[in-house]
């Protein structure tokens, strides 16, 4: 373990390092669901609590000024982040929610029926039940990219579904499932050329994968701040200004009114007409704690170090009669998924709890590419830079010993692959 | 005690014996070969209790006042658990199956964890059972055995 891993996991993730639940041992490998939070990101939110909690932009006495400050200083830091402006940030409840509030607004004033928005069939449902909710609404249609036997997207498939001028691509920057990196910075001028607006989903690939909105060019990008050690309930939407001018208002409520003459009512500019009612004001102090940490912690040192451990789970795993990982993408990050057939996903991930490995398994919200795969589910291995080598060969030791008890349970685990 | 609070407390006994929780699963996989084959015509959508990864089906019958009943599902640790089910309730009188109270897998040192909160892990499987051998008993009729593969019952 190098010496910066050692001090983050006993200093920051005091319960990672013990790796303990009520008593038993455990070693977490689930943070494509969601990541521990690190120390300061806990300390922000008491300090949110203790010293900062006032209702923001509607006081004008020291305490909501104060939030407000706090508030705005993330959004600079989020914009800074992630190579945006300020008025380019909105705070949402999640990626989840940043994709209903885009697809609602969508749904609202863009879509005409007859229109074609396409996905992918490597989406998680949140970045394709929003979209078939819209088109449902709108007339519009949704259609999805095909997914290679490999993982990958079908970028032939691809192009020609662009021929016929979808009005919006929806698609990760990280499968949750087959850690499939697609290749963006080829997708979004491609899509760009066909007069497509780009939604990228960057839950998966904030953390493991610099993201800069500028460079990409994308038109609009979610993610979640739970994703990246810090708190749920809080997440980023980031839109181009001219987008976010464009589009009506997601949903209404407080904060997001410049004038009302009964009855007609004027909405703010820019992202702030997309913040309805009270934001999750400690969620966002935690997020700019979370923004905080991986900047002192080293974002191309997390990269380096994720890409580095999720290549040698690959080649442990890989190693293992019976386990058979999902895909072989051109690029991979962030998550590893793998059957144990026949064992289903289920078994192997209640056999690894009992070992004392906290890993998903089922279909991770990604059923259309299950359905692709044939799978009724999968077990993910989703490993963050707090985890070690050490963690990833205890789990190959512990796959090992599912396949051998299962075979003396009359369970042909892997004696296909070996015959 | 009743005997099928015998039959349960045999089974933890059994478990107890294991040493550890990942010894008990293990040897539930075990415990799936043992459950009795089950016609694929059982596997109805009407017969289903659908959880969020797993599927259980069931189908249950009297038989000259016992509770019958043949089970299947898609996990192995499940099948494991159906084939306990099966000794602790199939072959027991009608009324003794409905009125049973069932709990050999909350035990902590067993499988404290299932998911039972969710309602569709096994303690809602048992619940479905017990509530079929009532609507068997109320109903009084005798259904046949679907895929031929029942016997005589041979508890009391």
């Amino acid at each position: 373990m190098a010496e910066w891993q050692n001090v983050i996991r006993k200093r920051d993730f005091p319960m990672i390092a013990q790796g303990s639940c009520e008593g038993n041992g455990m070693v977490y490998l689930d943070n494509a669901a969601t990541t521990q939070c690190s120390r300061p990101v806990l300390w922000a939110l008491e300090d949110y609590w203790q010293h900062q909690h006032a209702n923001v932009h509607r006081g004008v006495y020291c305490l909501s000024s104060k939030a407000t400050a706090a508030m705005e200083e993330t959004r600079q830091l989020t914009a800074e982040f992630l190579g945006a402006s300020p008025e380019e940030i909105v705070f949402t409840f999640g990626a989840t929610d940043g994709l209903n509030l885009l697809a609602n607004a969508f749904a609202a004033g863009e879509l005409k029926p007859g229109d074609l928005v396409l996905s992918t069939e490597m989406e998680h449902n949140s970045n394709l039940l929003p979209w078939l909710e819209a088109c449902r609404r709108s007339g519009a249609r949704l259609e999805l990219v095909a997914v290679t036997e490999a993982g990958n997207l079908d970028m032939e498939d691809l192009r020609r579904k662009l021929e016929r001028k979808p009005r919006l691509l929806a698609l990760t920057a990280v499968s949750n499932v087959l850690g499939t990196v697609n290749p963006l910075e080829e997708i979004i001028p491609l899509a760009h050329e066909a007069g497509t607006a780009v939604v990228v989903d960057a839950a998966q690939a904030m953390r493991c994968r610099e993201t800069d909105v500028r460079a990409l060019d994308c038109d609009f990008l979610v993610f979640s701040a739970h994703k990246l050690m810090g708190p749920t309930g809080v997440g980023v939407l980031c839109g181009k200004a001219e987008w976010l001018d464009r589009l009506g208002p997601g949903r209404f409520g407080g904060g997001m009114l410049r004038e009302l003459n009964w009855p007609e009512a004027a909405y703010e500019a820019g992202g702030r007409k997309f913040e309805a009612g009270t934001p999750n004001l400690s969620g966002i102090a935690g997020l700019g704690a979370a923004l905080e940490y991986l900047q002192a912690v080293g974002r191309k040192r997390i990269a380096a170090y994720e890409k580095e451990l999720l290549h040698h789970a690959e080649k442990r795993l890989s190693a293992i009669g019976g386990v058979r990982i999902l895909g072989a993408p051109e690029q991979r990050a962030g998550v590893l998924s793998f059957v144990m057939e026949p064992l289903q996903a289920y078994d192997v991930a209640m056999l690894l709890d009992k070992k004392g490995f906290a890993l998903r398994s089922g279909r991770h919200c990604a059923d259309a590419l299950h359905a692709r795969l044939g799978l009724s589910g999968s077990v993910r291995l989703s490993p963050a830079f707090y985890n070690t080598k050490g963690e990833i060969d205890a789990l190959a030791d512990a796959l090992k010993e599912i396949g051998s008890v299962s075979r003396k349970a009359g369970i042909p685990v892997g004696e296909k692959t070996r015959g | 005690m009743d005997e099928i609070k015998a039959e349960q407390e045999a089974i933890l006994e059994e478990f107890r014996q294991m040493g550890d929780s990942f010894g008990c699963y293990s040897y539930l996989l075990g415990l799936a070969g043992l459950l009795p084959p089950c016609p694929e015509e059982v596997k109805r959508p009407e017969n289903a209790v659908k959880g969020c990864q797993s599927h259980v089906w069931l189908h249950a019958w009297a038989e000259e006042g016992f509770f019958r009943f043949q089970a299947d599902s898609d996990t192995y640790i499940l099948k494991g658990l159906l084939y306990l089910l099966m000794n602790v309730l199939d072959g027991r009188p009608l009324e003794a199956a409905a009125a049973a109270e069932l709990y050999f897998w909350k035990d902590p040192m067993l499988l404290g964890s299932f998911d039972d909160h969710r309602q569709k892990g096994v303690g809602y499987v048992a619940a479905t059972l017990r509530r079929m051998a009532g609507e068997l008993l109320h109903s009084g009729e005798t259904f046949a055995d679907p895929g031929g593969t029942g016997t005589s019952p041979d508890k009391s």
